[in-house]
């Protein structure tokens, strides 16, 4: 459904996007994850033909975006970082005036636009969107990112400036709007909103794509670790554990950190009750994704 | 093309209704009735002198002096005089409609939202200078049947010649304006934000209306060298000289003398006539300007393109058709309307190619 070949944009000699393969399923909620200035935005702009790549091509659906822009927009829908709308008018005008560059009739345009507002929850407001928190005007452009009823659907930091409500809701919808068979592109720097929504991620950094996959697969990938951490807890005080595998240990009364060359739980379970000690926990401690995010991300596998 | 219109639409509505154009707007429409009353004042009176003049010389037309012939006013001086006063607030007006078009939209995120849609970035931009037009057209109408209207509440009546001078010179008017509002979305569209669209139109407006003009002044006269004498000043040095040579007649001396005078006048009217071509050059993509001379060709039933600046005026200037007025001054209209497509076309350009992030 969406797919990048060698998508390269360079600005001033630097290169903010790098040489970016992509291949997005069609119903699939893609996390596009990174830190602040690895190339999120300037990959969707490209995606949605607000820029033009330098190198590469970007293909929604079959189309070529640089080829045919307004066909692509035609079946796009696009949540920009920081949506700005027209002060002047209402939520209803602002949206009405986009809705206009669509095919639909008054009567459509009437009839989307109250289902629209009506999800994020701005049916009610009445005030011109000058006068909207940050939050409303966050809801009004997932609103206007919806007009169209798009199949796919690029969402850049969308959760910016929603409180908890509001991103729970954004959760949902993005849930339903998946089951319909909707391809959604959800650019986040936060892992725990990606981990939330996504069935795929794919982690940017420096511009180059560092992995793409499951949550799951992108962990595996991306744990660097050479040991094991493992969690013994007993009823007595710990005794020192002795194995030519492990690293370090670290102990606090009944409780010992071991870190380990490879997974000794069944050593040291044997260990303990040959020394007739109770086993109350052992367990393996697994990286969390964020663990892996940020290694990998900020001090390890950082693009270039 | 339908996309055209709804972009045009918008931007006449948010134009029209907006704090801003009603302000400009209303300070015109305020100075304009003061200016009709002061000059429908002025033109009563000079009807008045005429109408004595003429009442005066066909009572006793043998003593009338040759040097005088008393010219019939026209209402249209009341025009020429606020063309002169309103250049620089239509100017102000156009710019503060064109200054923040692209970069306001940028500023606030706008821009992103719309051309996400499926609209093309020259409807947009074709759609925004449309409606920026229109509205400029709308305060030109508003300004016209105002004008006119108290021409009317005065009891003045137009003739039709008059009247399509009139149409035409606000036509010109808006002309004018469309200059400065190119001008300014341009900048709009090349600046960053709008605090630097607004600073880069009024930096074009004073040096283009302002700098080059007094720069052409003075390359000008430097250019022209040294000024002839004043005929004044020849006149006493010739009677001095009159006087030394008693045997030439007195008949001689004065045929001397105005050949004297008038030789001065012809330099001292080449000497002008080079410093206005180098004036004129410096000037000449200057829309106020040629807003001036094209305004004057068509208010002026009289105009000369270039009328002599020294020496009596015996008889009254035939009349001049409007469009033979228009093809004296050719070259400025010319410019006047090649200079807001050409700032157009750089701004239309420019927001093409822009990346929108």
């Amino acid at each position: 459904m969406i797919k990048t070949e060698n998508l390269t944009k360079v600005y001033n000699g630097n290169k903010a996007v790098d040489s970016l393969d992509l291949e997005i399923t069609e119903g699939d909620i893609f996390g596009f994850l990174g830190p602040n200035g690895a190339g999120k935005s300037t990959t969707i702009l490209m995606l949605v033909g607000l820029i033009e790549p330098t190198e590469g091509k970007c293909i929604i659906n079959d189309i070529e975006v640089v080829r045919n822009p307004l066909e692509v927009k035609e079946f796009i829908g696009y949540l920009p970082e920081n949506v700005g709308f027209y002060g002047n008018m209402t939520a209803e005008q602002n949206l009405d005036y986009f809705a206009r560059f669509y095919p639909m009739d008054a009567d459509e345009r009437k009839k989307r636009i109250e289902e629209l507002l009506e999800l994020v929850q701005l049916d009610s407001v009445s005030q011109k969107v000058g006068g909207y928190s940050r939050g409303m005007t966050q809801r009004l452009g997932f609103a206007q990112a919806l007009l169209n009823n798009p199949g796919v659907i690029f969402l850049d930091e969308p959760t910016t400036n929603l409180d908890p409500e509001g991103v729970l809701q954004l959760r949902q919808t993005l849930k339903k709007l998946s089951d319909e068979g909707k391809t959604i592109f959800f650019s986040s720097h936060i892992l725990a909103e990606v981990a939330q929504v996504c069935n795929t991620i794919g982690i940017i950094s420096n511009g180059t794509l560092i992995e793409r996959g499951t949550l799951n697969e992108v962990k595996t990938k991306l744990d660097v670790r050479k040991t094991v951490k493992i969690i013994v807890e007993t009823t007595e005080d710990m005794p020192a554990i002795e194995h030519e595998n492990i690293v370090n240990v670290e102990y606090t009364g009944r409780r010992a950190v071991i870190e380990a060359k490879s997974d000794i739980r069944e050593d040291i379970s044997r260990y303990l009750l040959e020394h007739n000690i109770v086993i109350t926990e052992l367990r393996k401690e697994e990286p969390t994704l964020e663990d892996v995010f940020m290694e990998s991300v900020y001090k390890g596998k950082g693009g270039k | 093309m339908a996309g055209i219109f709804v972009v045009a639409k918008k931007e006449f509505l948010d134009h029209v209704m907006g704090k801003k154009f009603l302000v400009i707007l209303a300070i015109l429409m305020l100075i304009s009735l003061l200016a009709m009353h002061q000059g429908v004042e002025s033109y009563n009176k000079q009807l008045d002198s005429y109408k004595e003049r003429t009442a005066e010389i066909e009572e006793h037309p043998e003593g009338m002096s040759q040097g005088w012939m008393p010219e019939k006013p026209s209402i249209l001086s009341v025009f020429q005089m606020m063309s002169a006063l309103f250049g620089i607030l239509y100017a102000i007006l156009a710019i503060a409609i064109g200054f923040n078009l692209i970069s306001g939209e940028k500023e606030s995120g706008s821009l992103k939202s719309l051309l996400s849609h499926p609209v093309f970035r020259d409807t947009i931009i074709n759609g925004k200078a449309l409606g920026g037009m229109g509205a400029l057209g709308f305060a030109m109408l508003v300004m016209t049947l105002l004008s006119i209207g108290i021409l009317m509440m005065l009891g003045i009546m137009p003739t039709g010649d008059e009247f399509v001078r009139i149409l035409v010179f606000m036509g010109f008017t808006l002309l004018f304006m469309f200059s400065f509002f190119a001008i300014a979305l341009m900048c709009s569209t090349i600046a960053k934000n709008s605090t630097r669209a607004i600073t880069y139109s009024l930096v074009i407006f004073v040096v283009i209306s302002a700098v080059m003009p007094i720069a052409g002044s003075i390359v000008g006269m430097h250019l022209a060298g040294d000024m002839p004498e004043y005929p004044g000043m020849a006149r006493q040095e010739t009677s001095h000289n009159i006087n030394e040579s008693e045997d030439i007649s007195k008949e001689e001396q004065i045929e001397e003398q105005e050949r004297i005078q008038e030789e001065r006048q012809e330099e001292m009217q080449e000497y002008w006539e080079k410093v206005m071509r180098v004036q004129e050059m410096f000037s000449i993509a200057d829309p106020k300007s040629n807003f001036e001379k094209v305004s004057s060709a068509v208010l002026d039933p009289t105009f000369e393109s270039f009328r002599g600046f020294f020496g009596p005026r015996t008889e009254p200037s035939a009349e001049t058709s409007i469009l033979e007025a228009l093809g004296m001054v050719w070259k400025n209209l010319l410019v006047l309307l090649v200079f807001p497509v050409v700032m157009f076309a750089i701004a239309y350009i420019k927001f093409m190619r822009m990346d929108i992030r």
